[in-house]
């Protein structure tokens, strides 16, 4: 079948069989493999990217589901030149550990920022717990969004 | 993932018209939160999946007296939506329980029900605030009343070839307060290991109850509406009533042990969150 959407700002047109999740079509064909794979039942959030703004679990969507949509990866978050505010605030506040869920993680900082620019301290927990690390203990995640809201003037 | 072939219908009529071909051949996905991870499983092997995400018919909310909820809506509108907010913040509050932001951006209200999963939050806040579920199907379309609906876990009164198209919630009259407490064990976005709705009236001058509605999930097969909710009608519910009234819900349920807990832990759990439930629901009542 056939999937028209734009990703990381390129409008693309693929063919791909039906039972492709959004997750594949990333991965394997546009080799983009930043987004994570793990649970591959929604979970976990190693996968989160974001659609039309929002995000999503990309192993829980089907590439038909994304047709007409913009996808937004970490590769697409990624400035040509250094690191986007969110990822510097995750380096520069131990942020990470073994980095695979990182990828989702800043994603979904940025899907929450752009909801809520000044999110209190009770809302990151909430927003951002529904995504899993099993090395940091959270804290230092919490701590880089934080510190990505307070840059947030900055780089908005 | 097991290949199949895909159709995204524009329409109701058109979903409804190919699902009556198909029979069991054909598989349905709402937002996918959980029919993908199916799919992916084995759990279901369809020659055909048909993606209701395109019918614009059935997406959104309304208000028209009471709120009708567009199958395709998702739990998030539900959760951020102001107009629910004001008038049926029970549904709010059970929708910002459910999951995480990932699943409530793209699971559906329709999903959540026709889905028929016990544990899910949104079934016992729709069952405690008396939603009535729209079925469409080639000869035509009926509604039930939500508590009806439920045949058992995963099971509902849908018949081969038939869809949830929406959902309608009366509005509820002044005076009212409601409240859905969840518990998880382990990782917060675990599923419960019970929930629980409150919905109540009450008369202003002298606080008696004029209804009251107590629905527990993850407590049995389908969403459990407690009788015992009855003997807060017409009196000035006491917190010694409420504890009475609790003790006889979790009495009502009928949970079973699994690894979220033996039946007994379940129901003391269940006792607790329908004590809370209540007298939050109460508090917000009276103010």
């Amino acid at each position: 079948m056939n999937v028209n959407l734009t990703v990381n700002g390129e409008t693309l047109s693929l063919d791909v069989p039906p039972s492709t999740t959004l997750l594949d079509l990333l991965r394997d064909r546009l080799g983009l493999h930043g987004t994570k794979e793990y649970c591959h039942s929604g979970v976990c959030g190693a996968c989160t990217v974001l659609a039309d703004g929002k995000a999503v679990s990309s192993c829980s969507m089907l590439a038909g589901q994304v047709d007409g949509a913009d996808v937004l990866t970490i590769e697409g978050l990624t400035p040509d030149e250094g690191l986007h505010p969110i990822q510097q605030a995750f380096v520069d506040n131990f942020g990470l550990q073994c980095g695979y869920c990182t990828p989702g993680m800043i994603l979904l900082a940025k899907a929450l920022l752009d909801e809520n620019p000044s999110p209190t301290r009770e809302e990151i927990i909430r927003y951002m717990g529904g995504n899993i690390c099993r090395c940091t203990g959270y804290a230092g995640i919490l701590r880089s969004v934080e510190a990505a809201v307070k840059e947030r003037g900055s780089w908005s | 993932m097991r290949p199949f072939e895909y159709i995204r219908p524009a329409s109701v009529a058109e979903a409804v018209g190919i699902l009556s071909e198909r029979g069991e051949d054909a598989f349905l996905l709402g937002g996918g939160s959980a029919a993908v991870v199916m799919l992916r499983l084995g759990v279901v092997r369809p020659e055909l999946v048909v993606d209701l995400g395109g019918i614009e018919e059935m997406r959104g909310l309304r208000r028209n007296g009471g709120l009708h909820i567009g199958a395709l809506a998702s739990i998030r509108s539900l959760e951020l939506d102001d107009g629910v907010r004001a008038a049926y913040p029970l549904l709010a509050e059970a929708a910002s329980q459910v999951a995480n932001v990932r699943v409530r951006n793209v699971a559906t209200v329709g999903g959540a029900v026709a889905y028929g999963e016990p544990q899910t939050d949104t079934p016992t806040a729709l069952t405690a605030s008396g939603a009535v579920v729209h079925i469409a199907g080639v000869s035509g379309e009926r509604s039930v009343p939500i508590d009806e609906f439920y045949a058992g876990p995963y099971e509902t009164v849908l018949e081969q070839g038939e869809i949830v198209s929406g959902i309608d919630v009366p509005e509820p009259p002044p005076h009212t307060g409601g409240a859905h407490i969840k518990f998880t064990v382990g990782s917060p976005e675990n599923k419960p290991v019970a929930n629980a709705s409150a919905l109540v009236t009450v008369e202003p001058s002298s606080g008696a109850c004029t209804a009251a509605r107590v629905v527990m999930g993850a407590a049995g097969p389908v969403p459990v509406v407690a009788s015992a909710a009855g003997a807060l009608v017409g009196v000035e519910a006491s917190p010694e009533r409420i504890a009475e009234v609790a003790a006889a819900a979790a009495e009502e349920a009928d949970p079973i042990e699994d690894l979220r807990g033996p039946e007994w832990y379940k129901r003391r759990i269940l006792r607790i969150l329908v004590e809370r439930a209540l007298t939050c629901a109460l508090q917000r009542a009276r103010t």
